[in-house]
């Protein structure tokens, strides 16, 4: 016994196993904030990419600016036929938003769970390993990020806020595999089927959303939005397309694969949405 | 200053370095179906660990390790404990081989596919993944393995020049100690 104990290697190896353990144990938790020293680690971590970031995104950007000139020929093209069509739907979006207002202002209503704030944030970072995906903004508490707010590029909803540090927040995407990374859509057909995004198939690259009931009739082609529902995003953020539907084992419900809007890679600039009012508010009315 | 001051500066910038690559590039140049991994701040603790000195690539990893995990992954002890670990096994397996820039990078490549295997399987405990083996083979591991070796065919020559002219450096100043 005594010889087991003037191992120090030995003994050396057995608490590190320990206290392994035990941080896993600690940051699998659910956590509704960091503690301090994992923020402050990251918000210096960050500072130091964002160093790093401007010269990146310039680069980018101008490699994105010579693609655009070289294209810009045919997209004119494209975008004058698109331009006729574009004034008809602008006068009669702006018909509707000024009767949405009437018709609101009729019954005192100023806000609904489509109503939301932006912030604007650029990305810093992004986690080299993959298999969280998750990415980094400049934005954290001090700008007023709060966790689980939805983040959008112009295309569409890529994800949310998993961790917010002081100056910086890491945002989780939709393609991350997580038990708890769901959300609530509705698939727009004749009324709105709603649903739970339930993981990414990395085999297709496409969210899959599960349990939707055997009769509702979903097709390919129909467009996925948040629900808003779920207290957590606004209504309308925009998802994707649906790419095929198939029935479960079972055949009492079916699976849809969305193939979604936004671009997960080349990320510079998002959008941080924080909705101004929460469904339980709606219900209470 | 000192050589030797360059190595947290190096690790800084090659830490940074990863993020940005993996934002940037990948989708540009190759296939959005596979996963590629930078681990170019592993190879340079690699490097560290042979050309320059065990316990310090060991410290480097211990730290670098810590901090991926609290940057990137919100879950203490996964890096921390693989990239240490590989390190160790590197510098035992370094031993009685001869440190030529092809046999490193044998070891280097090993040691990733080590690595990645080894974050897999805490993953795959974890349910934090559920990527098949067979994709993870062939999309993820072989394109990680070609670009760390593209990037190691193109730093290795001058990392090794600095590692050994700094551990001259370091045998030299210690002679004197004893001396």
């Amino acid at each position: 016994m005594p010889q087991f104990f003037k191992n120090k290697r030995l003994i050396i190896l057995l608490s590190g196993i320990i206290i392994l353990v035990a941080l896993i144990g600690f940051s699998l938790r659910e956590r509704d904030q960091l503690s301090w020293p994992e923020q402050f680690v990251k918000d210096t971590a960050g500072f130091a990419q964002m160093v790093f970031a401007k010269p990146a995104h310039l680069v980018s950007n101008l490699v994105e600016n010579i693609r655009d000139l070289l294209q810009t020929y045919e997209e004119n093209k494209i975008l004058k036929e698109r331009l006729d069509e574009y004034a008809q739907i602008k006068v009669k979006a702006d018909r509707l938003e000024k009767e949405n207002a009437e018709l609101k202002a009729l019954i005192d209503k100023e806000k609904d769970l489509a109503s939301f704030t932006i912030h604007h944030a650029s990305v810093i970072a992004r986690d080299q390993d993959r298999w969280q995906e998750t990415l980094t903004i400049d934005k954290g508490e001090v700008q007023g990020i709060k966790k689980d707010m939805a983040v959008i590029t112009a295309n569409g909803m890529i994800g949310k806020i998993k961790s917010v540090g002081k100056i910086t927040s890491t945002v989780q995407l939709l393609s991350t595999v997580d038990r708890t990374n769901r959300t609530h859509v509705a698939i727009q057909g004749e009324h709105d089927i709603y649903g739970l995004i339930e993981g990414f198939d990395v085999e297709k690259q496409q969210l899959i959303i599960k349990q939707i009931p055997a009769e509702e009739k979903v097709e390919k082609g129909m467009d996925v939005i948040t629900s808003g529902l779920a207290n957590v995003f606004p209504k309308g953020l925009y998802i994707g397309k649906i790419e095929k539907v198939e029935p479960d084992q079972y055949g009492l419900t079916q699976t849809a694969y969305v193939k979604p809007a936004a671009n997960f890679y080349n990320l510079e600039n998002v959008i941080v949405v924080e909705r101004e009012m929460t469904a339980s508010e709606e219900s209470g009315e | 200053m000192k050589k030797q001051w360059w190595i947290p500066v190096l690790v800084i910038i090659f830490f940074c370095v990863e993020s940005q690559f993996v934002n940037f590039i990948p989708n540009k140049l190759f296939s959005q179906y596979w996963v590629i991994v930078p681990r170019f701040l592993f190879l340079l603790l690699i490097f560290i660990t042979i050309y320059y000195d065990k316990k310090i690539g060991l410290i480097y990893a211990l730290v670098t390790g810590l901090l991926m995990d609290v940057v990137f992954i919100d879950i203490l002890g996964i890096y921390l404990f693989w990239y240490p670990v590989t390190i160790f096994l590197v510098s035992q397996l370094m031993k009685n081989w001869h440190a030529n820039l092809f046999i490193v990078a044998f070891v280097s490549l090993l040691a990733i596919t080590f690595v990645e295997f080894g974050i897999y399987g805490f993953f795959s405990i974890l349910q934090i993944s559920n990527m098949p083996l067979k994709f993870f083979v062939f999309h993820r591991l072989f394109p990680t393995l070609g670009v760390n070796l593209v990037f190691y065919i193109l730093f290795s020559y001058s990392l090794k020049k600095y590692f050994t002219r700094l551990r001259k450096i370091k045998s030299k100043e210690e002679g004197m100690f004893q001396s």
